[in-house]
């Protein structure tokens, strides 16, 4: 087990050079030259171009990024070519609002769809399957952002339960949190929710059909206990597996809720550094969510082995 | 239709009565254009006794392009300015019309025939850390700025070669030539005092220390700037909110929600949510400032262009209304100058119609300079969806007199940017010019030889002659007859600038908020808003 854990976190290393290697030579494809904005608005030739100088930007392409590397190796992300600023404090400073809002999606996503799937599947073909799977087929098609600006206008504005914009920090008010995060975290969560419910159903169908199920009810077990013990734990493999793809699909869609919210999050210091052209925020805000992904995705290997004893690791 | 042609009248006559009217900052005149209140905003715009405004109160205001930097020298963004200004205090001010007016130098005056510009400071004035402000520091922040390493201010500094100190309260600029935009200049970032003993903060960026008249007392980085009233400000009685609260909110719809559940109290809108900001019962404003969109010919990568009978063709196969009414649902305003009707470089007799929609006239003149098939070229824009539209739709006008355009949208305003003014390789392009505080600034670096931004390089001696005259006669009534001139000779020589337009812009406010306004520089400013009592 312990040699799995360590195995796998020395393969991230060549995946993380490997991807912000790719980045580096995308960012490099996108026409254009940060040198330009950031000598300001009336500048002369004469000045973009010792901009550029300045910054680094004339080097050729593996030098640039070999410098990068040499930092990241260090423990230095670089700083921000805009801002005299840390690409590592930036991150820091906005990724707990990112993490907390895709996490807060996915605990309301799991809280609705594990109810809601199991329910499906046990009434299959009822009017209670139809309209989940008609729900979380709508869940599915709706654009998030659009779900968001619904919800505005429902309970922020005609019903003013909770904020429009805004963050609050969990440490400074709790409940305040909750108030700011809920809309948000439904809005960023509601596909998630509906991807987990259908495969959930779909996953509890199957396993109903098993004979060991068959035996156990033969045995004279209880609903609850069948679909708890013996029913879930096996049906949870592939709803995990969506739960690890959903984390980084979350992660991506939070640039967009955090727009519409107003969330201080990393989406808007993505969105700027690619319009800005700031290479290291660029590298450093897709290192940072690799880092995320890969870290969720072996989190998510280690939990087969745990539901499912016969694959693991000997 | 009608209530757009009222809006549309009673805007353009506040900017008239803006433009005209002197008048200090806090009771900006194109709030008390007549009619304006009934027309343009809901709610109550009258002046309240000193008694009903809350010296306590807080602004929560939204803005919505980030701060770049906090440092002056250093910040590139034109946007950065409502952030800065709170902070900073400059040289010279400018009011809600685009005057110059006293700032931090109560008066100027050039000498020597223009080669040098007298500074009269203010007395009395304290940076945020209890500095004095005096000549000494004028001299230091002047040469900070065309020093320092980075700076983004280096060109607007370039003209002074001198500071020369005169007594604790008077400075000599020496400049390389005359100048007369040099005043408009100091209204901008390169005017902005930073306390010479804070020049060294490692944390300037985050906070700044400036003689403004609020101080920061927070600042999340790309969220939000906590303001609070600096007590020892010069002009601290017309400082009349406790503090400000300015937040960075990109989205639009977002502004306008925040603004209805309460939790902004003013922020700059679009025209398009006018409805849905009268429904939910708040003030607004609409009017022009000097931004414009243009469409802009290489001539010397296309030498086409450099023909002025091809300009005019073009100028007269694109039907502005329709781009107008089309895209900006009649609030925009169609022009062939570059300033706005009212504004004091606007030659009041070169209206839009100058150059009349008129395919058939556009087709002959093609003709006439030899291309009688026509050619084709690339049009870049960047992708918001009103530049897109717009550039679609020229497409299509320039179509109907066989010139086939390609549009091509470009990510991101950086990489548009260098295709067109950095490596100069865009054929024409659509964008919207950000306007700048003198006339002069934007005619010199549009429509001179070797401005930044006119990479076909394309003038005439008309123009260039009354560009120099610009720049070198000070008395404004003079000026503003030779800017007038030089607007007239820009449209009539047909550079490769295209005006097309000028856009409204909102403000809008709820009841407790007081005397904000829309500036014509394009650049909003809290001087001298209030705060009623809850």
């Amino acid at each position: 087990m312990i040699n799995l854990v360590i195995r796998r976190l020395l393969a991230v290393i060549p995946l993380l050079f490997l991807v912000t290697f790719l980045a580096y030579g995308m960012i490099l494809l996108i026409p254009g030259d940060p040198a330009i904005a950031i000598a300001g608005e009336n500048a002369t030739a004469e000045i973009v171009e010792e901009t550029r100088q300045r910054l680094g930007l004339n080097d050729p392409f593996l030098v640039q990024y070999g410098r990068w590397v040499t930092g990241a190796i260090q423990g230095d992300l670089g700083t921000s070519l805009f801002v005299d600023r840390s690409v590592g404090g930036a991150i820091a400073e906005r990724l707990p609002v990112t993490l907390a809002l895709t996490f807060a999606a996915l605990f309301l996503a799991t809280l609705i769809a594990i109810p809601a799937g199991i329910l499906a599947a046990l009434k299959k073909g009822t009017w209670i399957d139809r309209l989940t799977t008609v729900t979380a087929t709508m869940g599915i098609a709706m654009p998030n952002f659009w779900l968001g600006l619904l919800l505005v206008l429902g309970f922020a504005i005609t019903i003013p339960w909770f904020p429009a914009i805004g963050y609050v920090s969990f440490t400074d008010n709790p409940f305040e949190w909750a108030r700011h995060i809920f809309l948000p975290a439904i809005a960023l969560g509601a596909a998630a929710c509906a991807e987990i419910t259908r495969q959930l159903r779909s996953a509890v169908i199957d396993v109903v059909q098993q004979d060991f199920i068959r035996t156990a009810r033969a045995k004279g077990l209880r609903g609850p206990s069948i679909v708890i013990k013996h029913t879930l734990k096996n049906a949870a493999v592939p709803v995990v597996t969506v739960l690890g793809l959903q984390v980084t699909r979350l992660l991506g869609g939070a640039v967009i809720i955090e727009q519409v919210f107003a969330l201080p999050g990393i989406g808007g210091l993505a969105v700027k550094a690619v319009f800005d052209r700031d290479v290291p925020m660029i590298l450093g805000v897709i290192f940072a969510a690799s880092l995320i992904a890969v870290l969720v995705n072996l989190l998510v290997d280690l939990s087969y082995g745990w539901f499912n004893p016969k694959v693991r690791p000997k | 239709m009608k209530f757009r042609g009222a809006l549309a009248l009673v805007a353009s006559a506040s900017l008239l009565v803006a433009a005209c009217g002197g008048g200090d900052d806090a009771q900006s005149p194109v709030t008390t254009a007549p009619g304006g209140a009934t027309s343009t905003s809901v709610g109550t715009e009258t002046t309240l006794p000193t008694d009903d405004i809350d010296r306590d109160a807080v602004l929560r205001y939204a803005y919505y392009i980030a701060l770049s930097r906090f440092d002056p020298h250093l910040a590139n963004g034109s946007n950065d300015k409502p952030w800065l200004f709170a902070a900073y205090d400059r040289l010279v001010h400018v009011n809600s019309a685009g005057e110059t007016v006293p700032g931090l130098a109560e008066s100027w005056e050039f000498q020597e025939e223009g080669t040098v510009l007298l500074l009269n400071l203010r007395s009395g004035v304290v940076f945020h850390d209890g500095e004095a402000f005096n000549a000494e520091a004028v001299k230091a922040n002047i040469e900070r700025g065309q020093n320092l390493e980075g700076s983004a201010v280096r060109s607007s500094l370039a003209v002074i070669t001198e500071v020369e100190i005169v007594d604790e309260l008077t400075v000599r600029l020496k400049l390389a030539g005359p100048n007369a935009s040099l005043p408009a200049l100091l209204t901008t970032r390169a005017g902005a005092m930073i306390s010479p003993a804070a020049f060294d903060n490692e944390d300037l960026d985050i906070f700044p220390v400036g003689a403004g008249a609020y101080r920061v007392v927070e600042h999340i980085v790309d969220d939000r700037v906590i303001y609070e009233r600096f007590e020892d400000y010069w002009d601290v009685e017309n400082t009349m909110l406790a503090g400000i609260e300015m937040v960075l909110l990109v989205d639009v719809q977002t502004r306008l929600n925040a603004m209805q559940t309460g939790q902004i109290d003013a922020a700059e809108l679009e025209t398009i949510q006018i409805p849905d900001i009268e429904r939910a019962g708040l003030n607004y404003k609409v009017a022009p400032d000097v931004s414009f969109g243009l469409v802009q010919f290489n001539s010397a990568l296309r030498p086409e262009f450099a023909d002025p009978r091809v300009m005019r063709a073009i100028n007269h196969a694109i039907d502005r209304e329709a781009i107008t009414e089309g895209v900006f649902f009649g609030f925009a305003r169609p022009a062939v100058q570059p300033t706005p009707e009212g504004y004091f470089s606007n030659n009041p007799d070169y209206g839009p119609d100058y150059y009349e929609y008129n395919p058939e006239l556009a087709k002959q003149l093609l003709t006439e300079a030899g291309y009688p098939n026509g050619f084709s070229f690339e049009m870049q824009t960047t992708t918001g969806p009103s530049r897109i539209a717009t550039t679609e739709a020229i497409q299509a006008m320039l179509g109907e007199i066989g010139l086939t355009v390609s549009v091509n949208p470009i990510a991101g305003a950086g990489p548009f940017l260098d295709n067109v003014y950095g490596s100069r390789t865009a054929e024409s392009w659509m964008l919207a010019w950000g306007g700048r505080p003198d006339p002069s600034i934007t005619l010199g670096l549009l429509y001179t030889e070797g401005a930044f931004n006119n990479p076909g390089n394309r003038t005439t001696e008309r123009v260039t002659e009354l560009y120099q005259r610009s720049i070198r006669t000070f008395d404004p009534a003079e000026r503003t007859a030779v800017l007038q001139e030089l607007s007239a000779a820009i449209v009539e020589d047909a550079l490769d600038v295209v005006v097309l337009y000028f856009p409204d812009k909102v403000v809008a406010w709820n009841d407790r908020v007081q005397n904000i306004d829309l500036w014509a520089s394009g650049r909003p400013e809290l001087r001298g808003v209030s705060m009623t009592k809850d």
